[in-house]
């Protein structure tokens, strides 16, 4: 793939984004509205613009968090293309490996307080992407979302 | 980037009302928490939360969510939530959120909730 990313800035053409910003808390917002912008661009509803932002921003968040200071890959990097209505978002990181749970996190134990309140980023990711892939080595870590454009649903109204 | 988030806290008859405008996270854990508090010294026994239509809430705010029921539940308070965007009520849906408060979609639900 063509390098086309500028440091913080990124650029964007009609077949997608490479991007690369610094992994600091609040970064994950920009990237995840620039994603967003490309999501619209590529036709999706609103509704699956919502789930790419909040998808991009819990899986930059999740990099950021993980991120070695030592690490010698630079930033975090975002991967956006559009292929044949799929939209297809990789971010990729330098840090430690983490656990991807399999299981739902569980509410009741965390309302009564038998478990830490956080720990819903990751299930949102795969709750909200229709396909997501974890690629976790020594030292880089990925997390590649997949969104299809799915068909505006009509909703009818009851009397 | 916008962070900021405004708290504002009412009283009506027994309902303790948190208006919130902005962006929920980790951040806001103290100033939530200690609004509540604050209600519940002045008597009240259910609560309100009216989320501002910009509103946006990630997974850190999903936890101080998760603490705020969690104290109100102790306290046998009811907690409605008005407001959310279709994408957060959706996700307050797969959650599970949505079984432990009230959603409440329009204004007649509000005036049920709070008698």
């Amino acid at each position: 793939m063509a390098r086309l990313f500028d440091r913080r800035v990124g650029m964007m053409n009609p077949r997608g984004i490479d991007m690369i910003f610094d992994g600091v808390p609040g970064a994950e917002r920009e990237a995840a509205r620039r994603a967003m912008l490309f999501a619209a661009s590529c036709g999706f509803s609103e509704a699956q613009i919502e789930d790419v932002n909040t998808a991009v921003e819990e899986a930059c968040r999740n990099a950021i968090e993980h991120t070695l200071p030592d690490s010698t890959v630079r930033g975090i990097r975002m991967v956006c293309s559009f292929v044949e209505r799929v939209l297809v978002i990789d971010i990729q990181s330098g840090g430690n490996p983490f656990v991807v749970p399999e299981r739902k996190p569980n509410l009741r134990a965390k309302i009564e307080g038998r478990e830490p309140p956080r720990g819903w980023g990751l299930y949102l990711i795969r709750t909200l992407a229709d396909r997501v892939e974890f690629d976790q080595k020594p030292g880089t870590l990925s997390v590649k979302m997949t969104f299809a454009i799915k068909p505006v649903r009509k909703t009818s109204v009851r009397s | 980037m916008d962070n900021s988030v405004h708290i504002a806290t009412e009283v009506s008859g027994s309902t303790g009302v948190v208006r919130l405008e902005g962006r929920i996270d980790a951040g806001v854990e103290e100033a939530l928490l200690t609004a509540y508090r604050e209600l519940a010294h002045r008597g009240t026994t259910r609560l309100l939360l009216r989320f501002a239509s910009k509103c946006s809430i990630n997974s850190a705010g999903i936890a101080v969510m998760i603490t705020m029921v969690s104290q109100s539940r102790k306290n046998n308070t009811p907690v409605g939530v008005f407001g959310l965007s279709d994408h957060y009520r959706k996700i307050f849906e797969m959650i599970g959120l949505s079984d432990y408060v009230e959603i409440l979609l329009d204004e007649d639900a509000v005036k049920r909730f709070t008698g």
